[in-house]
């Protein structure tokens, strides 16, 4: 049974380090907006898009057309 | 074959042949506005937000230059003091936007602003449709910001955030922070306290137990003084006024159980609940976070309806234009207002004449013809006419803001119904105190040195756990229900009101009826042309007005007819030509001669070809598909339904004879619409329905008020409940609802007192350990939430 002295006060460190990220986690607004978060994983991040330009080319050519 | 628009879903007029390429297909646009947003979308690369949206968007408006300069105004420094944050580098401000349908419109507003060189910084929140803004003013405008959100068919404005709400926002962060280290503790706790249940049937060292008793008193310390701190607050707030509050027998017992279980630990004999207070204390946090949740989105919903836009006045000085504040205005001044614009302030017609849409102050939905040397007030529109006017007083004068301020005022008197479970409080603490008093006598004189824990156990048993979880999570399952189907409630008080109400007041136009006009009625005298044709035709012609008529043809534009030569008579119609033929469209008095118009005299609009009359129209503000149902559940429900317009005694009568209800009061102004109410609530139990300004200081006034969707923003400011959805329907939801939501209350109270009057007789005879207590105060909580759950159903 011994083994509890160690065991619990690693418990205890863990759930210490544990509420600090939480609190991390309030204090910079993460909880603010659980809606947006979500779906923030779908999109990339990146700036420019290879098949855009295709579109882009796809509108010029209907600008002719029409 | 009808298609519908890709970006907003509306049906796509016939002739319109605008179509946007998105993902390589030609997707179908409804008109130009909706062309636009969609084109800067896929310009600015943002395709993903079609992809992934779950909700259609709003249909978009074409951009007009006079938006524009109204935006510009805001760049004022002065004005920006009020909503704006400033430092040396940047400056920062929260806008509301209109037009979040879903949190894909988050990330696009957010990328587009990303790319303007000069914003900082942009977060939106998609929940409560605002967005934070840091930009460097040296480098770009607030206005410029305003437009690039506009471009992709947002409207965002700032706004006039309370300063409720911002400590509103705190209280939420430290709300959450509580909950977290109550439940992450609570469990630490709870794992302990099965290690000490098993040590007593099995032998435990003492060493062992005092050690785990020891861990339990410290994971629990932070729960107990910083997870459980608002009980206090609320409990010594309750005391200060002399009451007694819920709060008051929960923190007793907080306090009670803790202390007496750390001296159970230091002194090394009795029993520990550290598992019961914390597990108490994190169920409690629950359903008060739940509770503020919901009022917190209230109170930001409605905070977004306190737009701080400019009025503005094109005002004339020494005969130059200048676009200004409509607040700065000042007595005698001359000032020009366009067709279709809102009159800046109240004041009188120097030259011109136009027709005045005054519908927002008086309930009236026919425009009234005013020329030179008539009254015109603030906020009504202005129809086809150009007019000038000389500003009467200063602007915190008007009418308008009269109106604003009577409803303000009425706020204050509002009549209240005592709460149910602060009622039941007083009595409950009455009694558990004096039992275990009572206890605490009788075990003194039997079993002195158990008369203490005996006590304790009593006050730790009875904890009203249940008890005060009772109201607040029906209530806040109501309200995610009603939510749900498109009904905000704002105050609390509502739905234990309502079940009470026995009278309900409605407002005319715009509440019982539509407040749009449609085409009711159509007579051809001509029969070489079809009805399509010649409603395409009159939409055409009508599309050049800024009548309320006008609005009624919309739906029957093609656009492959298109008129040369328009010209638009104010007050009376339109004329223009098509494929060589001229057309005069408008009311019957201007265009048709005596003997012709004693035959068509009732109708409201009719078309001329070649002076020859070919068609009339007849329109007529439509009532709601739902009021006549919602009126016939009333009636079954004994509620007493009443009209109170500001309409004269012939639109009254035409919406009576349709609907039948009980009592009609026509030609009020808001003032006569109040005292009305009053009277009314000397008997009975009053809600009012109603969407204009007029209604708002009503509103302050009834019991219970409920503002449709589709009002102005004033009487929806000032409601208890927004039908969001803008259906009269949904009222009957509402009451459904709040019944339901009182059946659940009393039968939580009811199992919840039952549980305690198990317990009690246990207690109080001493046979009650601190697992018994945990597991029936759990097992009775969780019955009870589950019991609000199904009103979610």
């Amino acid at each position: 049974m011994s083994i509890i002295y160690i065991l619990i006060p690693i418990a205890i460190l863990l759930t210490a380090i544990g509420i600090y990220i939480f609190f991390w986690a309030v204090k910079t607004e993460q909880f603010d907006d659980l809606e947006k978060q979500g779906l923030s994983i779908l999109f990339d991040e990146q700036e420019e898009l290879p098949p855009a330009e295709e579109n882009d080319k796809l509108r010029k050519e209907n600008k002719n057309g029409s | 074959m009808t298609t519908s628009c890709f970006h907003c879903g509306e049906v796509v007029p016939k002739g319109i042949g605008l179509s946007v390429i998105i993902d390589s297909f030609n997707q179908p646009m409804c008109c130009l506005g909706c062309h636009s947003v969609a084109t800067t979308i896929i310009e600015n690369n943002l395709t993903e937000y079609y992809r992934f949206r779950t909700e259609t968007a709003q249909k978009g408006q074409a951009l007009i230059p006079q938006q524009l300069k109204q935006n510009e105004l805001l760049d004022d420094d002065a004005l920006q003091d009020e909503f704006t944050y400033k430092t040396e580098h940047y400056r920062e401000t929260i806008l509301t936007i209109d037009g979040i349908s879903c949190a894909a419109c988050a990330w696009l507003i957010e990328m587009q602003l990303a790319k303007v060189s000069g914003v900082i910084k942009v977060n939106v929140n998609a929940t409560t449709q605002r967005a934070t803004i840091r930009w460097d003013n040296e480098q770009i405008k607030l206005s410029i910001i305003l437009f690039e959100i506009d471009k992709i068919g947002y409207q965002a404005l700032p706004f006039k955030a309370s300063q409720l709400e911002e400590s509103n926002q705190k209280l939420s962060k430290a709300f959450i922070k509580r909950l977290g280290i109550s439940g992450i503790l609570m469990m630490q706790i709870m794992m302990i306290a099965t290690g000490l249940y098993f040590g007593d049937v099995s032998d435990m060292s003492t060493i062992n137990r005092i050690y785990l008793r020891w861990i339990s008193f410290l994971l629990a310390l932070p729960i107990i003084t910083y997870g459980a701190f608002p009980f206090y607050i609320g409990a010594i707030k309750a005391i200060k006024v002399k009451r007694l509050s819920m709060d008051v027998p929960v923190s007793i017992a907080i306090i009670l159980a803790f202390i007496a279980s750390a001296w159970a630990t230091f002194s090394q004999q009795g029993e520990v609940y550290f598992e019961s207070v914390s597990m108490f204390t994190f169920l409690l946090l629950i359903g008060k976070f739940l509770e503020f949740r919901a009022r917190l989105r209230a109170a930001q919903t409605s905070a977004n309806l306190l737009k701080l836009m400019p009025m503005t006045a094109t005002i004339v000085i020494n005969e130059v234009e200048q676009l200004i504040a409509a607040t700065k205005l000042k007595a005698f001044d001359i000032v020009i207002v366009k067709p279709g614009e809102i009159i800046p302030a109240d004041g009188v017609i120097i030259s011109g004449n136009s027709q005045l849409n005054e519908s927002m102050l008086t309930g009236e939905l026919l425009p009234i013809t005013k020329s030179t040397g008539e009254s015109v007030f603030a906020g009504t529109i202005n129809g086809d006419g150009n007019l000038n006017l000389e500003v009467k007083q200063n602007n915190q004068h008007s009418f308008l803001s009269q109106l604003i301020r009577l409803s303000e005022s009425s706020q204050t008197h509002k009549p209240k119904i005592a709460q149910l479970s602060d009622k039941i409080a007083q009595y409950f603490v009455g009694i558990i105190l004096l039992t275990a008093i009572c206890t605490a006598i009788y075990w003194q004189q039997h079993l002195p040195e158990q008369a203490f824990w005996i006590t304790l156990s009593v006050l730790v048993a009875t904890c009203p756990c249940a008890l005060s979880l009772a109201t607040p999570t029906a209530l806040t399952c109501a309200t995610v229900k009603l939510n749900g189907n498109g009904i905000l409630v704002k105050s609390s008080h509502v739905m234990e009101t309502l079940p009470h109400i026995d009278c309900v007041a409605f407002d005319k136009t715009g509440t019982l009826t539509t407040g749009e006009f449609v085409i009711d009625k159509i007579t051809l005298l001509d029969t070489s042309k079809n009805k399509e044709q010649l409603l395409a035709i009159a939409a055409a012609l009508e599309s050049y007005s800024e009548h309320p008529l006008a609005k009624a043809f919309v739906a029957y534009r093609n656009f492959d007819i298109n008129i040369s030569n328009p010209t638009v008579k104010p007050g009376a119609g339109i004329t223009g030509e098509y494929n060589h033929l001229s057309y005069k469209i408008g009311k019957p008095s201007w265009l048709l001669s005596a003997n012709t118009l004693s035959q068509y005299n009732d109708a409201q609009c009719v078309l001329i070809e070649d002076n020859r009359l070919i068609a009339v129209f007849y329109l007529q503000d439509n009532i709601r598909d739902d009021a006549a149902s919602l009126l016939a559940y009333l009636k079954v429900h004994n509620i007493d339904t009443m009209m109170i317009s500001g309409d004269s005694q012939a639109g009254c009568d035409k919406v009576q004879s349709e609907l039948k209800l009980n009592t009609i009061h026509s030609n009020l102004s808001a003032r006569d619409k109040m005292k009305i109410i009053k009277t009314r609530q000397k008997k009975h139990t009053v809600a009012m329905l109603g969407d204009g300004v007029n209604d708002a200081p009503v509103f302050g006034s009834a019991h219970v008020s409920i503002a449709m969707g589709g009002g102005t923003d004033i009487a929806k400011n000032g409601a208890d409940v927004i039908l969001l959805n803008n259906k009269l329907g949904t009222v009957k939801t509402l009451r459904d609802v709040a019944q339901k939501t009182k059946t659940v209350i009393w039968q939580n109270y009811f199992w919840a007192f039952g549980y305690n009057a198990i317990i009690l007789p246990l207690a109080i005879s001493g046979h009650i350990t601190p697992y018994m207590a945990v597991i029936g105060m759990s097992a009775s909580s969780i019955l009870v939430i589950s019991n609000s759950l199904r009103l979610l159903k």
